[in-house]
């Protein structure tokens, strides 16, 4: 596909290519919202649930698609690539047959859940709620005591990074049980969705081998995921 | 613009608050032109600029010097800039644009505003996706390869995307030109 800049293209971009002013303190507010982000500590909201994508399906998508690119002619010949209506039934009704065997065979997994109260929870366990804790909203936000483990036995430090401190490597380093090689932390997590990672000798990027995994949207790499709170 | 001193983003990648501030000065006016021109509003820029900046300075230590610091960068600008889209979508919205430069000892040049104005409000009405793909292009200067990190989009459909941007501003845009 050829380049589509030409004059009038030049002339426009030349136009966006001015560069804004920049406010004389805007490096000093980044700088006294990190420190602020800092103090603040753990922080209670998920970072990641309020991306918005363009939606897949797009314009350029439909122009590539067989359905929308005319076939090629055969000499004399003028053909049409045509779906019948039965035809787009009988494959949607196929795939959603599918779509239920796959699920079928799929292993049931549950999310992650803390119990709400003083009692110090394992992330990665599967533990149901408390029954009349819906009725307390205090209790509802209170922060949850859970409990971060990572078997490591080689590792000289492990440490645990995530939203909840603002993914910051040095505020919550992991305690070594001598005797199992493990390494834990107890951290108060506030309720919601939570995504976490270990960074072991400093450097190394590990997921909970005990918690569900998910992609950050953000930077591309995957996490550890916590829901804290009710189910 | 060149790129940034890889030597500024390891220091900051190892704490130093002097090379994260002087990190922010070399990309803020960029980022902030970028964010600009996707929101077409400069308070939303702003913030969604300053709300870059500090998730960049949580995430330095995950940064991966293998990929190139700028791509990282606006990949997570892209992000904040779609957010915020998804925010205004659910508001009523005005379209403000505002300190974009001009010489303020000299007249204002009539045609020029009128100019600038005609393309801020084609790039406007332009399908975000493609308004992102054309500035990551045209006015960033990014490789398709880059761009195609930044947005999660695969390069063919980036080109079609910065094709049909062309379009339609060579569409809405020529006649006011020759006027």
């Amino acid at each position: 596909m050829p380049e589509e800049r030409d004059e009038l293209i030049g002339h426009i971009v030349d136009e966006l290519k001015a560069l804004p002013v920049v406010p004389a303190d805007a490096t000093a507010r980044v700088l006294a919202r990190v420190d602020a982000a800092r103090r603040a500590g753990p922080s209670t909201r998920s970072d990641d649930d309020d991306v918005i994508f363009f939606p897949a399906a797009t314009d350029e998508m439909q122009a590539q698609s067989p359905l929308a690119r005319p076939m090629p002619a055969a000499a004399g010949t003028r053909r049409r690539f045509v779906i019948s209506v039965p035809a787009a039934i009988g494959y949607a009704l196929a795939a959603t047959l599918a779509g239920f065997l796959i699920r079928g065979a799929l292993p049931k997994q549950e999310a992650t859940v803390a119990l709400l109260g003083d009692s110090v929870v394992r992330a990665g366990a599967t533990v149901r709620p408390v029954a009349d804790a819906a009725a307390n909203r205090e209790a509802q936000e209170a922060p949850v005591a859970v409990q971060f483990v990572l078997d490591a036995a080689r590792a000289s430090s492990v440490a645990l990074v995530g939203d909840f401190n603002s993914w910051d490597g040095a505020a919550t380093p992991l305690a070594r049980d001598s005797a199992s090689g493990s390494w834990s932390a107890v951290v108060k997590v506030a309720p919601g969705r939570h995504v976490y990672a270990f960074l072991v000798d400093g450097k190394t990027w590990t997921l909970d081998p005990r918690a569900p995994k998910a992609k950050d949207s953000d930077y591309g790499t995957e996490q550890s995921v916590i829901i804290v709170g009710l189910k | 613009m060149s790129a940034i001193d890889m030597s500024i983003v390891q220091r900051a990648k190892r704490g130093d608050r002097a090379a994260f501030a002087a990190l922010v000065d070399f990309y803020y006016a960029r980022c902030l032109r970028f964010a600009v021109h996707m929101l077409g509003n400069s308070q939303d820029a702003e913030e969604s600029v300053q709300d870059t900046f500090v998730r960049v300075h949580g995430a330095l230590h995950r940064y991966d010097e293998f990929d190139r610091f700028e791509s990282w960068l606006f990949r997570i600008l892209a992000n904040r800039c779609r957010t915020t889209m998804g925010r205004e979508a659910r508001r009523s919205r005005v379209l403000v644009y505002g300190d974009l430069p001009h010489d303020r000892g000299t007249p204002p040049d009539v045609d020029a505003i009128v100019w600038r104005e005609e393309i801020q409000t084609a790039l406007a009405a332009l399908p975000a996706a493609q308004r992102e793909a054309f500035l990551l292009r045209h006015v960033e200067g990014l490789e398709y390869e880059e761009m195609g990190r930044i947005t999660g989009a695969g390069v063919s459909a980036l080109k079609m995307r910065v094709k049909r941007a062309c379009e339609f501003l060579r569409l809405r845009l020529a006649e006011v030109e020759r006027a």
